[in-house]
């Protein structure tokens, strides 16, 4: 009996105790589900993995990711787009090439399906000829702009190309001087 | 006396830095989640409130 009446006592404090575990539940539940998508580049054999976290930074919306690499080198983009949600998702996967506000190519247009709590991958390549140019110029150093649109998401991946400069001459032996004789 | 100022003290800086965390943890919950966070949070304050009173505090 005794127990009873404290158990009541307490209700209070255990509901709002099953509050507070609901609210820590919903923000779990809550960055598991929805339609996340990862991007990956290739350049000079190094793999990054852009995730989807990396997005929502406020500086990132502006800037984009930053890639480097070598003039003539082709960069491989693989999308991988995951779909944690109960319905099956649709929508077009584009890509294109950007230089200073103006289109270049457009590298991808695909329509893809993801099953409930399943993923989709789509994979292209940037060969050097479609940036539209066959040198770098004086400057030796380009930037070119990938847009990779799914629905509303869109990804800016920013291409910085060099030229491979040359390494230095090898130095031969120094040649003996002969030495002044006093 | 002091002692009470120094509680008071740690209770307002837990208070701001759950504050400061909640804020920032909601820029990234969908609107759904932020509407039943409310719910949630509401009736937590409400229940506090009524086991409190049922203490005769």
């Amino acid at each position: 009996m005794v127990m009873v009446i404290r158990k009541t006592k307490n209700l209070y404090l255990y509901l709002a105790l099953a509050c507070f575990v609901g609210i820590v539940a919903i923000f779990v539940a809550d960055g598991y589900f929805g339609v996340y998508d990862i991007v990956y580049v290739t350049s000079q054999e190094h793999e990054q993995r852009i995730e989807p976290d990396y997005w929502q930074q406020p500086w990132v919306k502006e800037q984009g990711y930053g890639v480097g690499t070598s003039w003539g080198e082709p960069v491989y983009f693989k999308y991988r787009i995951e779909n944690r949600t109960f319905s099956i998702h649709e929508d077009e996967v584009e890509a294109s090439i950007w230089r200073s506000g103006e289109k270049i190519k457009q590298l991808l247009d695909e329509s893809v399906s993801v099953a409930p709590f399943k993923d989709a991958t789509v994979e292209w390549k940037l060969q050097p000829e479609d940036l539209g140019e066959t040198d770098l110029g004086l400057g030796g150093y380009r930037e070119y702009t990938v847009r990779i649109g799914f629905g509303d998401i869109e990804r800016k991946v920013i291409l910085s190309y060099y030229r491979e400069v040359p390494g230095y001459p090898e130095k031969g032996v120094p040649q003996s001087v002969p030495v002044p004789s006093r | 006396m002091r002692i009470y100022i120094l509680y008071g003290f740690g209770i307002l800086l837990c208070i701001s830095g759950v504050g400061y965390l909640a804020a920032e943890y909601i820029k990234y919950l969908s609107e759904p989640g932020k509407l039943a966070c409310l719910a949630l949070t509401t009736a937590m304050f409400a229940l506090f409130g009524r086991y409190f009173d049922e203490r005769g505090w």
